[in-house]
């Protein structure tokens, strides 16, 4: 009942027509199915024949049902019935329809626009005009989107353009675009909330409410945005990110975040609890080869923009080179230059230590060369190459550098003035140095130093006049620290004191740690370290839901300098900028520090939450029952007007579909142990003609064939096989010897099919008539007996170069038992078996000549060597048959040894 | 159906029966056998009768192993025997063209499938053949194929056979292959005139549709050529009454041949060829031994 309860009708009136349906009841009912025209030639016989049974036939009472339903069901979906009406709209003036569309809209903007949608379905009945509100400013505008009056229906077109965007709302812009706009009464504004207060709220409330009365939809605090950052704690370079929610949040909800790939593949994945009010972090520690692949983390389920975190350059793991003496040894503790630096870098690069060339070798992005006096030039040359094509070197001086004077210093972004300066020397007029606050043209802006940080030893640069634009840090009395200049493709920067704490605090310090991320992280941007300070330039933007996409015009570049200090807005979309390879990602999560919920609103203000049940309409739903049933009637007209053995026919057809769907499994499983070990070995075969003494004569024939073949050739037979071709297959075989005999009965069809199937695929047999007939057009009427109703192509006489006679031993005769018999192939092969002969026919009783024990009764000339022949002839067309054609050029070999020649 | 592939079934057929006819040749020796025994003496291969020796007959036809047990000499002798000639006659009324499922085929194929078969068989017995009123009869292949091209090309639609002015040769058998649905008067008279001439077998040829009238509900039975419309408000109620009626009518047609001295063998056009091939050998080799 509460089902039907929640059932209202758009057009009730239409239900008038169910009254029809009695009327069609009985019209359906008294009009019978047209009878059906059969032929029939004895019509003549049922002239005046009475029915014994006067039952009218009537249509059956269940279709007249089916179609009354189907009336039925046409009437109620005309009459327009919908589950859950809407509400009425409060008042009758306009409707104003304010929709949040900031970054935090994402996640509701499914409740967003199906809240929209129902208040313009009933707009659009009560007839009523429509203001549209947004409160994101519009791409690359400052003032967000306010359209009106209009009818509903373009409200709902406009509506449904309409997307999150990935910046934050701007509610003072849309209290002014207010304002701005006309002052017409508004009888009821509808604010479709995200739940979030991103300031101003207050504001737009007064404003709406100034024009009519006001009411809040806002999600239910399950349901409110969530923003991923990096975590405040995390170490500079690890991935441990973090997970924002409002504290009105109930806690205990879990979700996934995801590391992927620039293609969106999935690499790590970490579940995290959120705590509402605080950050909840999740370190992300996927496989170091895969680590580097990252380009995004994610928020598994739809969270826009403030979901997505975007990483630059400063995520990536490089691999880093330190030229030193001895690569397998540990540094000293506190004292080597190889200590401070791995020590540092280990936590964001991949570090491999070992003599110049070996370090080039392994290409890594940046190289560091700590103190370094006089180099190979070998190890120069390499090094120069390997910067000018695109990397980094990071030097240090040090004493070693300072005692090599001139011949050290090659490869530095500024000339070197010989000798050091010491600072802080028994002799020196000066006190050791601080460093001073890094310019804003600097790649290295930003890093806080200590104040305990001196430098007392230092390698001094040659004042030349462009010494200021290569200064990336310098003294306080202005002499620089760390120069760079650009080389090729690459860049070499130096650092002018010591890895080592003997010249300075540096590396005790964790601004060195932050100065070498830096360093490191400009690795293969030449560009920008050439000219600090240029402008970056959107590349890749992300739209409302947290998606990457190429920047229209509305994306505007930032200035390098400002890009810390730039919020994500209209004009500036989160995304990737840079220019020349340098990039850096701009993110919500970096610049937006919490969550706030709306604390208070104005007074009169009417709040409410999404509904979880809609309007439905349930037209669609009613005529496509209608439209089911009407096909289900047909088809039963179908069978009624065929009979049923239409039916019949048809489920006898699915049933046999069964019955082959169910049998076809359990016949492949079923392969029998004999075929497997046939298939899986080499087996010589002959056919049983049923004479005792002739099988046991070609079954030792063959034997002893198979020992030769296993001496003396690469074919190792397993065994001899006795086949019965009426039974056995015969498919595993490559040659079937089949000895003619006139005992042998006839072959039954099935026998001659599966012998036929054999050649037709491949197959060889070797039919021996044992006459020793040699005349051309000798006919072995056994033979024909036996095989006339096989298919197989015209037969030949042999040629002196035929393949058969040269595919092991180069044969001139090819006798058996006896020797006159003439060989007889296929002058025409079978199409696609390469002009290998599928049978060979011969006279010369060769198994005879096989069985070994029987050569002195049975050879003729009683000579071993035509014993040895007939092996080798056997030897040969086993070899023929496995081999086929590829012995063929062998008959040419000749020609193409005199051509060679020449 | 083209003339190949009729030759085809109807060899299909033939060849189907080879297994039967030699069952049939070991149970009736003499049926079909080609050579048609006339109880007397004279040129054949059967022995008929042992005779004393008179003068004037050939020395070697003294059969000395008889005249070794009695005392006389004996003659062995042979029965005498002829070669007949079978004519054919096959339906060619448009009711003919019937097959009431696709499965089936139409009773015009299964007539002369019938006959062609027939004719083979019989050239393979050394028979004379020939079509019923053609002038020509022979046992070649020749003759096989004017049978199978004239069962082809009839044209004129003739319910009932009508002997031309070719009188069928004596020691004839004719084979008529019909549906034979028109009325039974009709049907007796022209039979009559036929087995005047000589003997023969009536092979009813009917769709089994048009015996058990398979269908129900409401029908219009239709027979285009005889233009007659049966409207049965419901089918299944008056089936009866139509086995009846048909079961008469098929009566009646057996009661004429047997009538005349003719065989009478009915086929249903969904039983194999060979089985009905079967019956009427059956049936004429009862009737020859009785």
């Amino acid at each position: 009942m509460n089902f039907l309860s929640n059932i209202a009708f758009l057009n009730p009136w239409m239900l008038s027509g169910l009254a029809v349906l009695p009327v069609l009841w009985y019209l359906l009912r008294v009009t019978p199915p047209a009878p059906r025209v059969i032929i029939l030639p004895t019509a003549r016989f049922l002239a005046g024949l009475v029915p014994e049974t006067q039952t009218p036939s009537h249509t059956p009472w269940w279709i007249l049902l089916l179609r009354l339903v189907i009336a039925a069901l046409t009437i109620i979906a005309m009459a327009g019935p919908v589950y859950n009406p809407a509400q009425e709209l409060q008042g009758s003036g306009p409707v104003r329809l304010v929709m949040d569309n900031g970054w935090f809209s994402a996640s509701v903007w499914e409740d967003q626009t199906r809240a929209a949608f129902e208040a313009l379905s009933q707009a659009e009945r009560e007839r009523r005009e429509v203001f549209v509100l947004t409160t994101a400013p519009e791409p690359g505008e400052t003032s967000p989107l306010y359209e009106g009056p209009m009818a509903a229906s373009q409200a709902k077109s406009l509506v449904k353009g309409l997307k999150p965007l990935p910046w934050p709302a701007d509610n003072k812009a849309a209290a002014q675009a207010i304002h701005k706009g006309s002052a017409a009464q508004i009888a009821i504004s509808l604010w479709l909330s995200s739940g979030l207060d991103e300031g101003g709220m207050k504001d737009l409330a007064k404003a709406l409410r100034a024009q009519g009365p006001l009411e809040i939809i806002a999600p239910g605090p399950e349901s409110l945005p969530i923003l991923l950052k990096p975590a405040e704690d995390s170490e500079s370079g690890a991935l441990k990110m973090a997970i924002i929610s409002p504290s009105a949040m109930p806690p205990g909800r879990s979700i996934a975040a995801h590391a992927l790939d620039a293609g969106g593949r999935i690499i790590d994945q970490q579940t995290v609890t959120l705590k509402p009010g605080a950050e909840s972090s999740v370190t992300f520690d996927p496989p170091e080869n895969l680590r580097g692949e990252i380009a995004r983390i994610r928020i598994s389920g739809t969270h826009g923009a403030g979901g997505t975190y975007l990483l630059d350059e400063r995520y990536r793991r490089k691999s880093v080179g330190i030229i030193g003496p001895s690569p397998d040894t540990n540094p000293k503790p506190f004292i080597e230059a190889r200590y401070f630096l791995r020590r540092a870098m280990e936590p964001f690069a991949n570090l491999s230590e070992g003599q110049a060339e070996d370090v080039i070798k392994r290409n890594p992005s940046v190289i560091i060369l700590p103190d370094a006096g006089a180099l190979a030039p070998e190890a120069l040359n390499g090094m120069e190459k390997w910067i000018k094509e695109g990397g980094l070197l990071l030097r240090f001086a040090g004493p070693d550098m300072a005692a090599a004077g001139e011949s050290a210093f090659l490869l530095v972004p500024v000339p070197l003035r010989s000798g050091g300066r010491a600072l802080d020397g028994a002799l020196a007029w000066e006190k050791p140095q601080k460093i001073a606050d890094f310019p804003e043209t600097s790649p290295l802006y930003g890093i806080a130093l200590r104040e305990d940080i001196y430098v007392r030893n230092q390698l001094l640069a040659d004042p030349v006049p462009d010494l200021d634009k290569k200064t990336w840090a310098a003294l306080e009395d202005g002499t620089p620290l760390i120069t760079a200049a650009p080389l090729g493709k690459g860049m070499l920067v130096m650092v002018h004191t010591t890895a080592d704490a003997a010249w300075s605090d540096l590396p005790l310090s964790g601004a060195f740690v932050d100065i070498l991320q830096r360093i490191t992280g400009l690795a293969g941007m030449a560009s920008v370290r050439a000219e600090p300070g240029g402008a970056l330039e959107p590349t890749l933007v992300m739209d409302g839901f947290g998606a990457l996409q190429k920047p229209d015009a509305s994306a505007q570049i930032i200035q390098a300098a400002e890009f810390l200090s730039v919020t994500p807005s209209s004009r500036h979309p989160p995304g990737i900028y840079g220019r020349g390879g340098y990039e850096l990602a701009l993110n919500l999560g970096d610049r937006i520090k919490s969550l706030r919920t709306p604390e208070s609103l104005p007074a009169g203000v009417a709040q409410k939450t999404y509904g979880q049940q809609y309007e439905r309409d349930l037209l669609p739903f009613m005529l496509f029952s209608a439209l089911v049933l009407l096909l289900s009637d047909w088809i039963l007209m179908i069978f009624l007007a065929g009979g049923f053995r239409l039916a019949a026919r048809i489920a006898g057809v699915a049933f046999c579909l069964l019955l082959a769907g169910a049998s076809a499994r359990p016949a492949q499983a079923e392969i029998s142990p004999q075929d497997i070990k046939y298939a899986s070995g080499l087996y010589l075969a002959y056919v049983q003609t049923g004479d005792p003494a002739l099988d046991s004569l070609s079954q030792r024939g063959l034997e002893n064939l198979a020992a030769v073949l296993k001496a003396r050739t690469s074919a190792e037979p397993d065994g001899v096989v006795a086949l019965n071709p009426e039974t056995d297959p015969l498919i595993f075989f490559p040659l079937v010897y089949w000895p003619v005999s006139p005992s042998q009965p006839d072959l039954s069809n099935a026998a001659l099919s599966n012998i036929q199937n054999y050649l037709n695929h491949g197959g060889a047999i070797l039919f021996d008539s044992r006459d020793g007939a040699g005349a051309e057009g000798a006919i072995n009427f056994t033979l024909s007996r036996l095989v006339g109703k096989l298919n197989i192509p015209s037969l030949g006489p042999i040629q002196k170069d035929h393949v058969l006679l040269r595919s092991f031993y180069l044969l001139e005769a090819y006798p058996g038992r006896l020797t006159q018999g003439a060989l007889w192939v296929e002058t025409q092969s079978a199409k696609g078996r390469d002009g290998v002969s599928s049978v060979i026919v011969g006279a010369n009783d060769w198994a005879g000549a096989w069985a070994e024990g029987d050569m002195i009764r049975s050879t003729m000339t009683g000579a071993t060597r035509q014993q040895e022949l007939a092996f080798r002839f056997g030897v040969n067309a086993m070899i023929y048959a496995l081999t086929g054609n590829y012995k063929e050029d062998q008959v040419h070999v000749q020609n193409i040894l005199e051509r060679l020649g020449q | 159906m083209t003339a190949l592939r009729l030759r085809k079934k109807a060899e299909d057929a033939a060849a189907a029966l080879a297994a039967l006819m030699i069952r049939a040749e070991r149970a009736a020796h003499s049926v079909f056998q080609g050579e048609h025994a006339q109880r007397k003496s004279g040129a054949g291969e059967k022995f008929w009768q042992f005779r004393e020796y008179a003068p004037g007959d050939r020395s070697q036809d003294i059969d000395w192993r008889q005249s070794a047990k009695a005392d006389g000499l004996y003659i062995r002798q042979k029965e005498r025997q002829l070669p007949q000639t079978a004519l054919f006659w096959a339906c060619s009324a448009r009711s003919m063209d019937y097959a009431s499922s696709s499965r089936l085929p139409a009773k015009r194929d299964a007539a002369r499938v019938l006959t062609l078969s027939l004719a083979i068989l019989m050239t393979r017995a050394n028979e004379r053949i020939g079509m019923l009123g053609a002038a020509q009869t022979g046992r070649s292949e020749a003759a096989l194929e004017n049978i199978g091209a004239a069962l082809l090309a009839e044209r004129d639609a003739a319910e009932l056979p009508f002997l031309g002015p070719h009188r069928a040769q004596k020691n004839a058998t004719i084979f008529l292959a019909g549906d034979f649905l028109g009325a039974s008067g009709e049907m007796e008279a022209c039979l009559n005139n036929i087995a005047a001439q000589a003997g023969g077998c009536v092979i009813q040829i009917l769709d089994p549709a048009e015996i058990e009238l398979p269908w129900s509900g409401r029908v219009i039975f239709e027979e285009p050529e005889a233009k007659i419309r049966e409207l049965a408000p419901n089918v299944a109620s008056i089936r009866e009454a139509y086995k009846k009626r048909i079961h008469d009518h098929i009566n009646a047609i057996r009661k004429i041949s047997s009538a005349c001295g003719w065989h009478y063998v009915l086929h249903r056009t969904d039983t194999p060829v060979d089985k009905t091939l079967m019956k009427i050998w059956l049936e004429m080799r009862n009737v020859r031994n009785a």
